[in-house]
Formats: C-alpha cells, sequence, structure tokens
C-alpha cells in the first residue's frame, strides 16, 4: 500500500516538473536519504484536512536554478527567486498530490511553502519516500502523513 | 479592445509566471497590476479599472476565496470577471469558487489554457447566446 502512496507521489512531482519547467525525470527505486550535499534547497508544505501532514522536497542550488530559469527566463536569477520558484513547483507537486490521494471531494487547507533550513523534524515517520533523478542532479521527495490508514483508501 | 489585468499571488515567481502567459497567450493587454494578497487586492482595485482579475487561493492575510467573496458583495467590483488560478484539488472547493461566477485554472497551465479561458470569458461577456449572466469588461472610455 505505501508503495502506491509513493506511485502517486511519483506521477504528482514528475508531471509538475515536466509540464511547468520541462525538466525530465526517472524515479530511483529504493531512494536513501539524500546526502547532505545535495540538499542545498528545501521546502516543507503542511496540509490539513480529512488528514494531515506535509511535504518535504529537497534538492541541489542547481536544480532550483533550472527550475527558476525556466518559469521565469531572462537574468540569472537571485536566491529569493530560486527559493520562490521551488516553493511554487513544491506548491503544485502537492496539489495534484493530494486528491489523487484522498479524492476530488475533499477539502485540504494547504500552507505556504516554507523553506527546511531551520525547522523542527516532523513528529511522524515518512509515509513515503521518492527519489527522482533528473539531468539536473537528484530531487528528493518525503511525504508525512498523521494516522493514515493508507490500506483503506488505496 | 485591451484588457487591464490584475494577477493577485503571493508569489512574486508566480505572478511572474502568469505576466509571462498572458503575454504570450494572445490577448491584447492593457495594464497589469499586481497584488500579494487579498486584501492588496481589494485596495488596487479601489484605486484603478480592472477588467479581469487572476487570483490564487492559498494567499496570507486574506485568501482567494475570502477575497471573491469580498468582490461579489461589492457594487463597484461585482460583475469583475475572475479566474481562480491555483492548485486547488478540491471539487468542493471548485464547485463553491463556480458558484460565485468565477472560472478555474488548474495549476500547472500553458498560456494557452489561460488564454482560452479568458477568451470564453469574454465571449460570454459580449453575449455569445450560452445563457451566460452578461458581465461587462471594459472601463469608461479614457
Amino acid at each position: 500500500m505505501a508503495m502506491d502512496l509513493e506511485t502517486k507521489l511519483y506521477q504528482s512531482a514528475a508531471r509538475t516538473f515536466e509540464e511547468v519547467c520541462f525538466l525530465l525525470t526517472l524515479r530511483e527505486p529504493g531512494p536513501e536519504l539524500p546526502a547532505a550535499s545535495e540538499r542545498e534547497i528545501g521546502v516543507r508544505i503542511g496540509f490539513d484536512g480529512v488528514f494531515h501532514g506535509a511535504l518535504e522536497i529537497t534538492c541541489p542550488a542547481s536544480i532550483a536554478e533550472h527550475l527558476a530559469n525556466s518559469m521565469l527566463g531572462g537574468d540569472k536569477p537571485t536566491a529569493q527567486q530560486r527559493q520562490d520558484a521551488f516553493g511554487e513547483i513544491s506548491n503544485v507537486i502537492t496539489g495534484n498530490l493530494l486528491p489523487s490521494i484522498a479524492g476530488d471531494k475533499l477539502v485540504f487547507d494547504v500552507t505556504a511553502p516554507a523553506t527546511l533550513e531551520g525547522q523542527q523534524p516532523l513528529p511522524w515517520g515518512p509515509s513515503a519516500r521518492v527519489r527522482l533523478r533528473s539531468d539536473e542532479g537528484p530531487i528528493d521527495l518525503v511525504l508525512y502523513i498523521e494516522d493514515y490508514d493508507l490500506g483503506a483508501r488505496s | 479592445m485591451k484588457l487591464n489585468v490584475m494577477v493577485v499571488d503571493d508569489s512574486a515567481v508566480m505572478r511572474a509566471m502568469v505576466k509571462k502567459s498572458l503575454s504570450l497567450c494572445g490577448i491584447e493587454l492593457g495594464e497589469v497590476v499586481e497584488a500579494a494578497n487579498g486584501v492588496e487586492a481589494l485596495e488596487k482595485l479601489a484605486s484603478s479599472w480592472v477588467d479581469l482579475a487572476l487570483i490564487d487561493v492559498n494567499m496570507p492575510k486574506m485568501n482567494g476565496e475570502e477575497l471573491l467573496n469580498h468582490i461579489r458583495e461589492d457594487e463597484a467590483t461585482v460583475p469583475l470577471n475572475v479566474i481562480v488560478i491555483s492548485t486547488e484539488g478540491s471539487e468542493t472547493r471548485i464547485s463553491r469558487l463556480k458558484s460565485k461566477g468565477a472560472r478555474f485554472l488548474r495549476k500547472p497551465f500553458s498560456p494557452e489554457n489561460l488564454g482560452n479561458q479568458i477568451r470564453e470569458m469574454l465571449g460570454e461577456t459580449h453575449g455569445d447566446g450560452s445563457g451566460n449572466q452578461a458581465l461587462p469588461v471594459s472601463g469608461p472610455d479614457f
């Protein structure tokens, strides 16, 4: 059942990266925790509805730069623009992921993307974890859902 | 006719993306006004003529749904054309927004999607026989 959740996470993320910024990704099997050197930029988005949790996405700065370039074009993006672009992509992934898990009738409140730096670790273990490989480097997605009965909804 | 558009989103990057899409979607653009939340949008609506508002849902201070409620409650802004552009996936919430006279465009979207939504909305506005309520799209002649 957890594999199903990971497939949904992968599909939501891969589709978003491809459609928004033409970044083609492949799913890596059995992802390990990302190395610190690969986690240069990270965001967390919380959600609250029929279940409660968060999605964390991390990647190297080069990917965030690619995303910002694709979204904005023009000059070299600033650090803030890179973070904003990555946050917005994460927001789109979350928005596509939640209805794929819970159906499209339920309403979720989603928090604004927040930088992972300096945040407390979440009190729950990961419900799904996916690593995407792209030409620009790895992208790691970790989904946390509190007290979620995965079996009942798959 | 040039269209004055307000883009309401708390993300500066997303506002830039929407503006880029607007410039590519084949609509003749007038002034493009930006606001970072609902409160700022209402302030700018009070001081500038806007034909179309493109609004996000999740924003600080005043979210898109609250903004839409304010727009529909104020006599001056009730006819404003509104397209909600959001990652929102709940049909329940989307139906609620549509019941208030807004169109909905889900992120990610292409300039073509946006252009089609705007053209459909203007078609309705100009009375295309669809039976939809006619909404004015142009301000006073300057």
